[in-house]
């Protein structure tokens, strides 16, 4: 009934780099909340080895994982909906430090 | 022979892993958010499998009932085909070499993970864990009304 945590923790890795690649890929602000959710579930899946050693710790990090990233997700969709408010667009481009305007790159064609 | 116990716990996590491609390669965010919420699911499950009860019952309610619901309204809202930017393809090796790092290192430890039973969690529910849990819920709580309101404001403002 024992399981090598390499598994575990090779799902959980490869989760967290499509993760990665899908928020660095993207050029809306919706999939880089979805990207970043999936990194949150790679989190939940490199936790479980830490449930074989103490698991009321392990408990602990989870309920404070869970609710922060609830809280973290519930402030970005606000944020996204009041950029869109705003700026009329979820675009990756129009998140600009200082709230300066986003300028279309000049065309040579 | 690959044990059921160890074959399901591959098979959950194949799907997982197929399920969060398709996050990245659907061009809908729609169905991005679908995928979104069956890979969370199929980590549930994987707790679930681990005998880890409230962790799978945490992950269901809180994450796949909430969070990732309100995610999939989202992105219904503002659904659209979306066209690749970002960094280029490259960025691939480095997260290979991540991956191939972290499952060798693993491999190297000969860590094993056992199931759990529900009696090893019942130490969580002493009065100062519970005094924890309350004021984290209510923390959550003043920060919904906070964003309410910011959301509110600005909605004043650019009418």
């Amino acid at each position: 009934m024992e399981v090598n945590s390499a598994i575990i923790y090779g799902f959980a890795s490869i989760i967290l780099m499509i993760g990665y690649y899908s928020a660095l890929r993207a050029n809306d602000l919706i999939r880089v909340l979805i990207s970043l959710e999936l990194m949150f579930n790679a989190i939940f899946l490199a936790l479980i080895p830490l449930f074989a050693v103490n698991p009321v710790v392990a408990f602990g990090i989870l309920i404070v994982t869970i609710l922060a990233s609830s809280t973290e997700f519930m402030t970005l969709i606000i944020a996204i909906m009041s950029m869109d408010r705003i700026r009329k667009s979820v675009r990756v481009e129009e998140v600009k430090a200082g709230g300066e305007q986003y300028v279309e790159p000049k065309s040579n064609t | 022979m690959v044990g059921a116990y160890l074959g399901a716990l591959i098979t959950l996590g194949t799907i997982a892993v197929i399920t969060a491609i398709g996050i990245s390669a659907s061009k809908d965010n729609l169905y991005a958010a679908i995928y979104l919420a069956i890979t969370t699911g199929l980590v549930g499950a994987i707790y679930g499998l681990f005998g880890i009860t409230y962790g799978f019952v945490l992950i269901y309610l809180v994450f796949v009932g909430a969070t990732i619901t309100i995610t999939i309204v989202l992105a219904a809202t503002y659904r659209r085909i979306e066209y690749r930017g970002g960094v280029s393809k490259s960025w691939v090796v480095p997260m290979l070499l991540f991956i191939v790092a972290v499952i060798t290192a693993s491999l190297w430890t000969e860590y094993r993970v056992s199931p759990l039973t529900t009696q090893s969690l019942t130490g969580f529910a002493s009065m100062n864990n519970l005094l924890l849990m309350v004021l984290l819920s209510s923390l959550l709580m003043a920060i919904m009304l906070g964003l309410i309101m910011y959301y509110h404001e600005v909605n004043k403002q650019w009418k």
